[in-house]
């Protein structure tokens, strides 16, 4: 067998837009998740901050391969039938909700209590508050951290595929299998890993620096 | 001014603001005691009292940003009760101006302004910009309307938090302490804005230890001390004939020297 190392690379890289694929899922929904708790603890202080402590708590507290477990043989016993990429896209949703979520609650948290009483006394609602004044204060702080965790979570896609999905890791085990060339196949993936995490880094130490300049 | 409609039953001939034995606890510690107080329209009313005397939560209950537990607060006849739900309603009418002036950092000047009469009272931009810019002028601070707030000195960031409330076009404006936090030289600017509202019969319960203000300005001087009202009375009594011995110990410490 002759296969050459530009055609594993290829092989790789292709298995690699999975990667970033799952990566796109888990942020946009975690994103989206993570709003959905912030908006709650704000909004509903009694229910809201203790549901989000021990949402946050779980999942922080369980290893995210066990999460994936979880979601990849817990969801057929409640009828759903699950690939692969869905207990991974689900499992790491609900991973970067809790990360994400617990970020932002920091970067919301950190703007003054004077912001929050001045729209309020100006008689906006809380999802004006949020919306106008609270979250685009916010936004500038979570910048760093967020690019920070979003690398992250591109490594921990890794773990998707032990339940399977055909990510870069995964392609990387097929291809060792087939050429023997350990060395090389994962010497490639963690190429791959690193080019598709390190413009991530140097956003955020980039925008980090920024922020710093401008207080 | 612009007409316009609020959906709560407020009662033009009620008091503007009334306050009948209002208790608030802080765990144990008692901050208001039996707090009454009655407000007319157009009434100029000081507040004063030494630090802790709980001047500041009595102000900042009657737009609700703290919750008493007994007695009533009014605003125009509308009791502010648990669980009210249209207390935006109520703030829209109560404009409040705070010691650290509280302007939104990531704003210019004029949008300052203009955000809440456009996403509370639902009012064009344009309009709102030319309300807000009538308004700036108003503080003499029109030339700074496109700079951010870090861009303005103290006394100018405040004066352009007195404008922010009042593009609201409130019926009541509150002051907490608002030239505490300014360098002595600002605090007079911030003053003269004050001053020229108390002339346009602007209704205000300001929160202040200036006490060349409330001699001036003020119709009525409440003086407050460990949570209760002690003494109340038009300035010229207060100053020169108070009843209290703690308003008269108060008064010798800060007119003293």
């Amino acid at each position: 067998m002759n296969i050459s190392v530009i055609d594993i690379l290829w092989f790789l890289l292709a298995a690699a837009r999975w990667t970033l694929l799952l990566s796109a899922i888990a942020f946009i929904g975690g994103g989206i998740g993570a709003l959905l708790l912030l908006f709650l603890r704000y909004a509903r202080p009694n229910i809201g901050v203790r549901f989000m402590n021990i949402y946050v708590e779980i999942l922080q507290g369980t290893p995210l391969l066990l999460q994936l477990f979880l979601v990849f043989f817990g969801l057929p016993l409640l009828g759903i039938d699950v690939s692969p990429i869905l207990a991974a896209g689900v499992a790491l949703t609900l991973y970067a909700s809790a990360f994400l979520g617990e970020i932002w609650r920091g970067c919301v948290d950190a703007i003054g209590r004077g912001q929050w009483e001045a729209s309020a006394s100006l008689g906006m609602k809380f999802v004006a508050q949020m919306r106008y004044v609270i979250l685009p204060q916010a936004l500038k702080i979570a910048i760093p951290p967020t690019v920070g965790f979003l690398v992250q979570l591109v490594k921990s896609t890794a773990l998707a595929s032990i339940v399977g999905f055909n990510e870069l890791i995964k392609a990387g085990q097929i291809v060792t299998n087939a050429t023997f060339q350990p060395v090389v196949v994962y010497g490639l993936v963690a190429l791959i890993y690193f080019c598709m995490c390190f413009p991530l880094t140097y956003c955020a130490r980039l925008l980090e620096r920024k922020l710093s300049q401008s207080r | 001014m612009t007409a316009r409609s609020n959906p709560l039953p407020l009662d033009a001939n009620a008091p503007m603001v009334e306050m009948r034995n209002v208790n608030k606890w802080y765990g144990n510690f008692q901050a208001l005691k039996n707090v009454s107080l009655s407000v007319r329209k157009g009434e100029r009313v000081v507040i004063c009292g030494p630090s802790g005397s709980g001047k500041s939560t009595a102000i900042r209950c009657i737009n609700w940003l703290e919750h008493h537990q007994e007695g009533h607060i009014l605003i125009e006849g509308v009791e502010l009760t648990p669980g009210f739900k249209n207390i935006d309603l109520i703030r829209r009418e109560v404009g409040m101006v705070f010691q650290q002036f509280n302007l939104f950092p990531h704003l210019t000047i004029l949008q300052n302004l203009t955000l809440a009469p456009r996403k509370v009272r639902g009012i064009g931009r344009q309009e709102a910009e030319e309300t807000a810019m009538r308004y700036l002028k108003r503080v003499r601070i029109a030339e700074q309307a496109h700079k951010y707030p870090s861009q303005l000195s103290g006394g100018q960031q405040q004066r352009v938090a007195i404008a922010r409330s009042l593009c609201m076009e409130p019926k009541v404006m509150l002051f907490d302490e608002p030239t505490s936090a300014l360098d002595p030289e600002m605090i007079k600017e911030v003053l003269d804005v004050m001053i020229q509202l108390a002339e346009e019969h602007m209704t205000m319960i300001c929160v202040t230890h200036e006490m060349g203000f409330a001699r001036t300005v003020a119709d009525t001087v409440v003086f407050m001390d460990h949570g209760e009202v002690v003494e109340v009375a038009p300035p010229k009594t207060f100053f020169s004939a108070p009843k209290s011995e703690r308003t008269r110990a108060f008064l010798g410490q800060i007119l003293g020297h």
